[in-house]
């Protein structure tokens, strides 16, 4: 059973997530980098599947890499790129190689990438891509053949609680949970609020699913301005970007920012954890957990 | 079906402040309005619950044919074997 599933069905224990930085060149030396600097800290970390519409890496080969370098991953399996067949093609891969925290999105639009000439695919969304899944689990293929053994996939989604419609947000995670999720990271959101009428929401009707919220670490208040204009879905409000524009150090105060939205993040109802992006890349991830309260698996030199 | 992402169980994650589509962010998420619509106008309450439905994949063999047609005979309401709704209790 994966470390993921164990920790978050079978104990209390606060379950922590990051995102692996996505693999261009730089070969296995690059995978073994980025392993050493999250495997102290983290149960699993994401193989994404093309993030933001660049190509990169593939999911599949990203997790295996990762495994292989002593990082339990949770592949991303998004539904911009690949047809039903490819996606599950991806799954019964992933099941091939012993991977089973699977994780499944709509994705960015193609327009949000370097190649937005592409077409883009889209033949299944999200919630369908779940629930073929978990028939996977039960040994069906999605035009009905048997697969014995069925893949034992834990899976997962993202929901996004800062977006509109807000209050249908939540009936969406329900949808998700019903269609098969058991854990749901959720999407960057710089509005406490919002995100805890998500959660309280959730916590309501679906009291199983497990939140995971998302945290960002960025280095100044262009980072921040970044993700407002380009990252799809994702709100920085003027009184966040104003604090760390005018901090005379701009680093510690998006650290503190993100600090405040972790601590009250893991403070709400059907949180279990944190899902944590870092896109300092420097020790600060260190500093970051401790400051969470956490202890390394092991010392770092 | 205007969602520029052809999708079919609710809005995507990528809907902007104010609701506007992520892909055209001139025009306002069809989901985003159809929630909207769904919660604000006298509908019968089973029409309502529709949207909260899981709607199959598309039949891409449907393609070009009367939706009218396949609507009457019941071809629409096809689904490949493998597709099974469990009605998950919460």
């Amino acid at each position: 059973m994966s470390v993921l599933r164990e920790k978050l069905e079978n104990s209390n224990d606060a379950v922590f997530t990051a995102e692996f930085a996505s693999i261009t060149g730089g070969g296995m030396a690059s995978v073994q980098k980025n392993s050493a600097r999250l495997a102290p800290w983290f149960d699993a970390v994401n193989a994404t599947d093309n993030p933001a519409a660049h190509a990169h890496t593939s999911n599949t080969a990203t997790a295996i890499a990762m495994a292989m370098h002593g990082l339990e991953p949770i592949m991303q399996i998004v539904c911009r790129d690949k047809n039903r067949l490819a996606i599950q093609s991806d799954m019964l891969g992933a099941a091939l190689h012993g991977i089973t925290n699977i994780s499944l999105l709509t994705g960015d639009d193609v327009t949000a990438g370097d190649e937005p000439e592409a077409r883009r695919v889209f033949d299944i969304d999200s919630i369908q891509a779940i629930n073929i899944a978990r028939a996977m689990t039960n040994g069906k293929t999605l035009s009905g053949r048997t697969i014995r053994p069925a893949p034992d996939f834990y899976l997962g989604a993202v929901e996004n609680a800062a977006a509109a419609p807000f209050d249908y947000r939540i009936l969406r995670a329900l949808k998700k949970y019903r269609a098969g999720a058991k854990f749901l990271q959720l999407q960057i959101c710089f509005y406490p609020d919002r995100l805890e009428a998500f959660c309280k929401g959730v916590a309501k009707i679906a009291p199983d699913l497990k939140l995971l919220p998302t945290v960002v670490l960025v280095k100044s208040a262009k980072g921040l301005g970044f993700m407002n204009d380009k990252v799809a879905g994702i709100d920085v409000p003027a009184t966040i970007l104003t604090r760390v524009q005018s901090a005379s150090d701009q680093s510690n105060e998006a650290y503190k920012v993100a600090l405040e939205l972790a601590s009250h993040a893991l403070t709400l109802p059907g949180v279990r954890g944190l899902h944590v992006t870092d896109f300092r890349h420097d020790e600060s991830i260190n500093d970051f957990m401790s400051d969470l309260g956490r202890t390394p698996k092991w010392q770092i030199t | 079906m205007t969602c520029p992402k052809t999708l079919r169980n609710g809005p995507c994650g990528g809907v902007r402040e104010g609701g506007w589509c992520e892909v055209k962010p001139e025009m306002q998420c069809i989901w985003v309005k159809a929630y909207d619509r769904s919660v604000s106008l006298p509908l019968p309450k089973v029409w309502k619950a529709h949207f909260n439905e899981l709607r199959p994949p598309v039949d891409m063999q449907l393609q070009g044919t009367s939706s009218w047609i396949n609507l009457v005979t019941k071809r629409d309401q096809q689904v490949p074997a493998g597709w099974i709704v469990e009605n998950r209790k919460h």
